[in-house]
């Protein structure tokens, strides 16, 4: 009885979420410097057309794309970091935590910064946007695997974490050195990067980053399994029959592919990785992958458009990096996990 | 079935150089026994059990898993004969009791893990089986320690695997508890006609439950009945001899140095036989020739005793302050 009464409760969850997503998809659309009626945003999406040229230019090329980059990069490091924190037995993983970040930092400096006579220093071409999507994953694959081997040596998940922050240190430092050489264009261009934009993406950008994270997402639906079983540990696992290193492979390509492609886009978006996945296990009251995937993707999606919406201080015309607001909304949220795992001593 | 034959364990470290744990072990454990591996710390009971439950590789030998060569099954399938319940203690936040039990149905489950309803029956009957039905929608967290092992042990039965291996699924569990938990494994093995192998280090738990004991020693291995063992000096030779078993309770006590003497009279009631045990507890042996003499006497409907020797007569109200006494002055 118990069960079926959690479920219907969780399935308006999920709807009250997808109302909330789609309202707060077009709140994202309505603000910005020029102001243009509610009534004619929803028309101008719906036929495609509006009596003011400037307007749909403005909405097609400018809002549309950066609210549907925040959904995307919402839903991608979400379910990067719902997949850490099972994967590492950890409530603070994320992609930003372990290194992840910072190791598609380094392959996008690298790109840009160090090989810079291969590409324009306009960097949107359709190559160039791969290869920038390239070089980030394979930066965070690269810190990833790194994290990975040490894990491997080392079972203490404090450990694990330091050691994840040195490595995201000492990728920072890199990267430093990079930029110290660097030369002063583009500089400029990484350092924006670095701070974290959704408006910067372009149309073209977009169609690059949506197969990435669609790709990552299949890849994260095809281990909701395998997750639901490495609750248990590696151990347990493996006595269910759990292929542990086919499942890691699976599961840190998704996370290298869904935090790299958005990392290399948006810039490093730090704390939506850590803080949803905890949100919805807060939401939902459950740890059951088929519903934390799902209802991580709504929320992140949802919580990125509202950090979105309030990096553009609407009233004003300036706007702050997205980055700084998903920080101050995020830190309490960690902090309120550090607080609730120290009294109830889990994980 | 579980058979051992000239199994070697331990844990390859690198470099020719192998840490073996023990020697060759024979091991036997039939369908429907219940079989308690014993052996003092260090011996390497945990890292037999990981070798047969698959976790750890064998070094030599052949193990047998219901007559198929354990190196012959593939991962899968070894999944659907043995199940393992380990001493980790899994601390997830909102878990609950049927989400963990479930998780036993993983190697029978589509790739999305959907229960049938099939598998939801077998869920069912395993929180049946060990009491938790009630407790269902619990969170882990919530419930207490024997609860938990309960709560393992269900997931071992919805793996429902004819093979379960326990590692030490009695340690953090209170007297009570460890009793209902190894009856309940004992339970098992009679209506389901599993094997269960569990490592513990409560002797009489073991002895007074178990079909069957493994014993590891250094440098030696036993098998057998528990009482087969006591009859060939097994345990002694493995605690030392100052573990005795006790054969009127059937139990193991450990035998404790005498020091003295005294004469204890009265009654030979209950109140006499718990005198006589804070005695020989403080290293006072009865004897009817010593000096020093105790008699347990009544007063106004209560006990009294009273203890004389050459130079003087005391009276105690309870045995706590009869024996501190006794040790204070070693008579």
């Amino acid at each position: 009885m118990q069960s079926i009464k959690a479920g219907t409760s969780r399935k308006a969850l999920i709807y009250l979420l997808l109302m909330l997503l789609v309202l707060f998809f077009l709140f994202d659309l309505f603000l910005g410097s020029t102001s243009i009626p509610f009534s004619e945003i929803v028309k101008t999406i719906v036929t495609g057309q509006s009596p003011h040229p400037e307007w749909k230019i403005i909405i097609f090329d400018f809002r549309l794309p950066k609210a549907l980059a925040a959904i995307l990069a919402g839903i991608a490091l979400s379910v990067s970091g719902l997949q850490m924190q099972t994967i590492f037995r950890n409530p603070l993983a994320g992609p930003d935590v372990l290194g992840i970040s910072s190791g598609a930092s380094l392959g996008v400096a690298i790109l840009v910064l160090g090989m810079s006579g291969f590409f324009s220093s306009n960097i949107s071409s359709i190559l160039g946007n791969w290869a920038i999507v390239v070089a980030a994953c394979i930066g965070s694959a690269a810190s990833l695997l790194l994290v990975l081997a040490v894990s491997s040596k080392v079972r203490d998940i404090m450990t694990i974490l330091i050691m994840g922050i040195m490595i995201g240190a000492a990728i920072s430092s890199v990267v430093s050195i990079l930029q110290y050489f660097g030369n002063e264009s583009l500089l400029k261009s990484f350092v924006v990067w670095t701070m974290g934009s959704l408006g910067h993406i372009s149309k073209m950008q977009l169609l690059v980053l949506f197969p990435c994270v669609l790709s990552g997402l299949v890849l994260s639906f095809l281990s909701v399994k395998r997750l639901n079983a490495l609750l248990l540990g590696e151990r347990y696992a493996m006595t269910l029959g759990l292929n542990i290193k086919f499942s890691r492979v699976l599961i840190f390509t998704s996370t290298s592919i869904l935090a790299g492609s958005t990392t290399a886009f948006c810039g490093p978006v730090a704390f939506i990785g850590i803080a949803v996945p905890h949100l919805c296990r807060f939401i939902f009251k459950t740890s059951d992958h088929k519903i934390l995937l799902f209802a991580s993707m709504i929320t992140g999606a949802i919580v990125l458009l509202f950090c979105d919406m309030v990096s553009q201080l609407p009233g004003s015309d300036i706007t702050i990096p997205v980055n700084s607001v998903t920080a101050l909304m995020g830190i309490p949220v960690v902090v309120w996990i550090i607080i609730q795992n120290q009294k109830k001593n889990l994980w | 079935m579980l058979k051992a034959i000239d199994l070697e364990i331990g844990y390859n470290v690198p470099e020719h150089h192998k840490n073996r744990v023990g020697q060759k072990l024979n091991f036997e454990a039939c369908d429907g026994e219940l079989v308690a591996l014993i052996g003092p710390n260090g011996i390497g009971k945990s890292t037999l059990l990981k070798t047969i439950a698959r976790l750890l590789p064998k070094l030599s030998g052949t193990l047998f898993i219901n007559g198929v060569n354990q190196d012959e099954i593939e991962n899968s399938n070894y999944a659907e004969l043995l199940s393992f319940v380990s001493t980790d203690i899994i601390r997830v936040p909102n878990f609950s009791v049927y989400q963990l039990v479930a998780l036993g149905r993983f190697p029978y489950t589509n790739w999305i893990g959907s229960l049938t309803k099939s598998d939801k029956e077998v869920i069912d009957l395993a929180l049946n089986l060990v009491g938790l039905s009630s407790l269902q929608s619990k969170p882990i967290n919530e419930i207490s320690d024997g609860e938990r092992q309960r709560a393992m042990i269900a997931r071992a039965l919805a793996q429902n695997t004819p093979i379960i291996v326990l590692d030490e699924p009695t340690a953090y569990l209170d007297i009570t508890n460890k009793y209902d938990i190894v009856h309940l494994l004992g339970e098992l093995t009679l209506k389901q006609n599993k094997t269960i192998v569990f490592s513990t280090h409560d002797l009489n738990i073991a002895f007074s439950e178990a079909d069957k004991i493994w014993m590891m020693g250094h440098g030696y291995a036993l098998q057998g009945a528990p009482e087969d063992l006591v009859l060939d000096n097994a345990f002694e030779s493995l605690f030392g001899s100052r573990l005795q078993f006790e054969w009127q309770s059937g139990t193991f006590k450990k035998s404790k140095q005498i020091y003295y003497s005294v004469s204890l009279s009265g009654n030979r009631n209950s109140l006499f036989e718990l005198t006589v045990n804070a005695l020989s507890r403080i290293g006072f042996m009865v004897n009817e020739n010593s000096g020093t003499k105790i008699t347990i006497a009544e007063k106004d409907k209560h006990n009294l005793f009273i203890l004389e020797n050459q130079n003087s007569v005391k009276e105690f109200k309870d045995i706590y302050g009869l024996c501190s006494f006794l040790k204070r002055e070693k008579a």
